[in-house]
């Protein structure tokens, strides 16, 4: 008897022990789980990381753009770790291929967003961004600076999204606008990639050539990786244009203007185009090109070949450094500077607040003026580039605004 | 204009009767259709690509590295792809679909993310106007290879030893092989020559157009509709089937300025072909 009532009181002790050790571990735990909290002021940052997702063609029909993009802005992200990172936190750049395909870059997104709990986003692809920038947009989880120009990213301004390069037709109203001040008025040949995204630079660059007394001639549609460009030409030659205004990839518009060399065909006055003009692909393709013939708008004055952009170039000296090389630049430190900006505890509501009312003035050496703008674009000026000895530079210190 | 129009419909038309004529190579020596024919041109042109720009080789060299390389790669294949176990030719013709998949994704995990790439010229970029349309030698020498080609591969399997033995083995290779046909060796040379082939049509296309993954994706659609409209086992058939496809896109694309529908006359010309055709076709999956 006695000793079963001892084992019973010894039983009863072992349980009060055992509860009294689960009831503190419970008052424990959510205070350690709090002070964990703490340093996690949203969803993504921890005490010593910062998430940031990006999806984008790295692979696919034109990989150029996503390659160099998110290469250059994950080495400004690797410059900022090195040298400590934001405000004690390390970027921890998770990069998805896309492929540049639109339901991968959505899947990309969710698994960005749902898995890996990133703080913010951002992107590549004018064409895969409108479906990414929905879904973030549902999530609350901002899409900043992405690589893509597409009118609804900002038309009209969306809580939680920010671009930072003047869209794609106000590229094609202000180089439209620059060249026939330079030339005068005349007639303009458009050819374009049948993509909707074109549609916008193609009415801009017909309403401006209208507006100052040119007009538009023939509008040619294309393929991306278009299979020959003979049709192309024979057509351009039929127009004799004065202005081509080409608004397609790099690669393309190379390839155009070097079947134009074959079959003899020249404009009168120039070639005009958006910043894919730009690019280094271009000139790779075209082959050699003579001075004063191509002039295209370089959005935020970004010209990767300027002297001012060797700090970026020297990120990645193996890389020959694009337009899409300088703009992934620009945008990494734009980030950088967003969420240092935010202090130790950023939050996506205080981020959001920060960039549409009170960001900048900021500049790079290599970049024009980045502010906060009601229309959510923090950049409205533009640059002219030329090509001048087989490389792109400046045309002009003038700087366009983005209308 | 039209004249121009018709030309260049004449110079597009050609590659489309070359990547057809490459197909029905393989189809007149095996009785299969490999859909990873000119796929396998690619992954060929961008190791000619690799053997020029790491200055191994100079650029007429390493076009004549690549048909060792190339009829290499065949080989491979036949061993390891085509050879093991039973197939019918229509599981060997579904086994090339997975090596069209497989050299695609190598050429994107190699070389992909910075393509597209310009391949360097064989040829200068000159050449000669006919009808008010410049064309270059690289595409003369394009039609006389592709002629070639087919002139060769008719005298081969027709007038020669090794051409009887080729037709026996397609047509029964169980047969042959109780002839004593050494049929292993047969089809090997059979993969070995398409390889070639493909290898040829690759570096061309790099030369003509572009050098990608994806470069030849645009062109297959068409070159099975020539392939088709020639009748499947005609050589020149394939080619008049390419030339006029060739015109019928270039018409289209100058007068209708809606380049989507060059694709879409592929693919109604394809279906017309397997409609008017479907006892070749039938033929080509039983063989």
């Amino acid at each position: 008897m006695d000793s079963s009532h001892h084992s019973a009181v010894r039983a009863i002790a072992r349980a009060w022990a055992g509860a009294c050790a689960i009831a503190c571990a419970a008052l424990v735990t959510p205070s350690a789980a709090w002070a964990q909290d703490a340093d996690a002021s949203d969803v993504g940052i921890t005490k010593d990381k910062i998430k940031i997702g990006m999806t984008g063609g790295i692979t696919g029909a034109y990989p150029m753009a996503g390659r160099q993009f998110t290469g250059f802005m994950k080495r400004i992200f690797d410059k900022t770790n090195a040298a400590g990172g934001i405000n004690g936190r390390k970027i921890d750049f998770i990069v998805m291929d896309d492929g540049a395909d639109g339901k991968r870059a959505i899947d990309n997104a969710q698994a960005l967003v749902r898995d890996e709990k990133v703080f913010i986003m951002s992107s590549v692809g004018t064409v895969t961004t409108p479906g990414i920038m929905r879904l973030l947009e549902s999530q609350k989880v901002p899409l900043l600076f992405p690589l893509a120009l597409f009118n609804d990213l900002i038309s009209p301004p969306k809580n939680g999204v920010y671009a930072f390069l003047p869209l794609y037709s106000q590229q094609s109203n202000a180089i439209v606008e620059w060249g026939m001040r330079k030339f005068g008025p005349g007639k303009v040949a458009v050819i374009r990639a049948n993509a909707p995204v074109w549609d916008p630079p193609t009415e801009s660059a017909s309403k401006k050539a209208k507006e100052l007394g040119g007009e538009v001639v023939g509008v040619i549609n294309t393929e991306y990786n278009q299979k020959e460009w003979g049709s192309v030409v024979i057509r351009i030659k039929e127009m004799a244009p004065d202005y081509l205004m080409v608004l397609t990839t790099a690669p393309d518009e190379g390839r155009l203007y070097a079947e134009m060399k074959r079959q003899g065909v020249a404009v009168k006055k120039a070639i005009l185009g958006t910043a894919t003009l730009a690019d280094q692909a271009f000139l790779d393709a075209a082959g050699p090109v003579p001075d004063g013939l191509v002039f295209a708008s370089v959005p935020g004055t970004l010209i990767q070949t300027a002297p001012e952009a060797k700090v970026c170039q020297d990120l990645w000296p193996e890389e020959t450094m694009g337009v899409y090389g300088i703009e992934g630049c620009a945008a990494g430190e734009l980030i950088v500077e967003s969420l240092r900006k935010l202090g130790p505890r950023p939050t996506r509501v205080a981020l959001n607040a920060m960039l549409s009312k009170n960001f900048g003035p900021f500049k790079l050496p290599y970049t024009g003026v980045f502010k906060s703008s009601p229309d959510h674009l923090l950049t409205h000026g533009m640059g002219i580039a030329t090509i001048t000895g087989g490389k792109f530079v400046s045309a002009t210190n003038e700087v366009f605004e983005a209308k | 204009m039209l004249g121009a129009t018709l030309v260049n419909g004449v110079v597009v038309g050609l590659m489309y009767g070359l990547l057809a004529m490459a197909l029905i190579l393989l189809l007149q020596t095996t009785g299969t259709f490999n859909f990873a024919q000119g796929d396998l041109g690619m992954l060929v042109a961008f190791i000619s690509y690799v053997l020029i720009t790491s200055g191994k080789l100079a650029v007429g060299w390493a076009v004549l590295a690549a048909l060792p390389i190339s009829a290499a790669i065949g080989t491979l294949l036949y061993f390891m792809v085509i050879r093991p176990g039973t197939a019918d030719s229509t599981e060997l013709s579904l086994r090339s679909l997975g090596m069209l998949v497989l050299f695609v994704a190598v050429a994107q995990r190699l070389w992909g993310t910075n393509a597209p790439y310009t391949f360097p010229k064989l040829l200068p970029d000159s050449g000669f106007a006919l009808f008010n349309f410049n064309v270059t030698y690289l595409q003369v020498a394009t039609l006389v290879f592709t002629l070639a080609l087919a002139l060769v591969v008719a005298a081969v399997l027709h007038k020669t030893r090794v051409g009887l033995l080729i037709r026996a083995v397609r047509a029964n290779r169980e047969a042959a092989a109780e002839l004593g046909v050494n049929v292993m060796l047969i089809e090997v040379a059979a993969w070995a020559a398409a390889a070639v082939v493909s290898g040829v049509v690759g570096i061309l296309f790099a030369m003509l157009n572009f050098l990608a993954p994806v470069m030849m994706a645009p062109f297959l659609l068409s070159a099975f509709a020539a392939a088709m409209l020639g009748g499947l086992y005609s050589m020149s058939g394939a080619l008049a089937g390419g030339v006029l496809l060739g015109l019928v896109q270039s018409v289209s694309s100058v007068y209708l300025n809606q380049p989507e529908w060059t694709s879409l006359i592929a693919f109604f010309i394809l279906l017309a072909g397997l409609l008017l055709r479907r006892d070749a076709a039938r033929a080509s999956v039983s063989t």
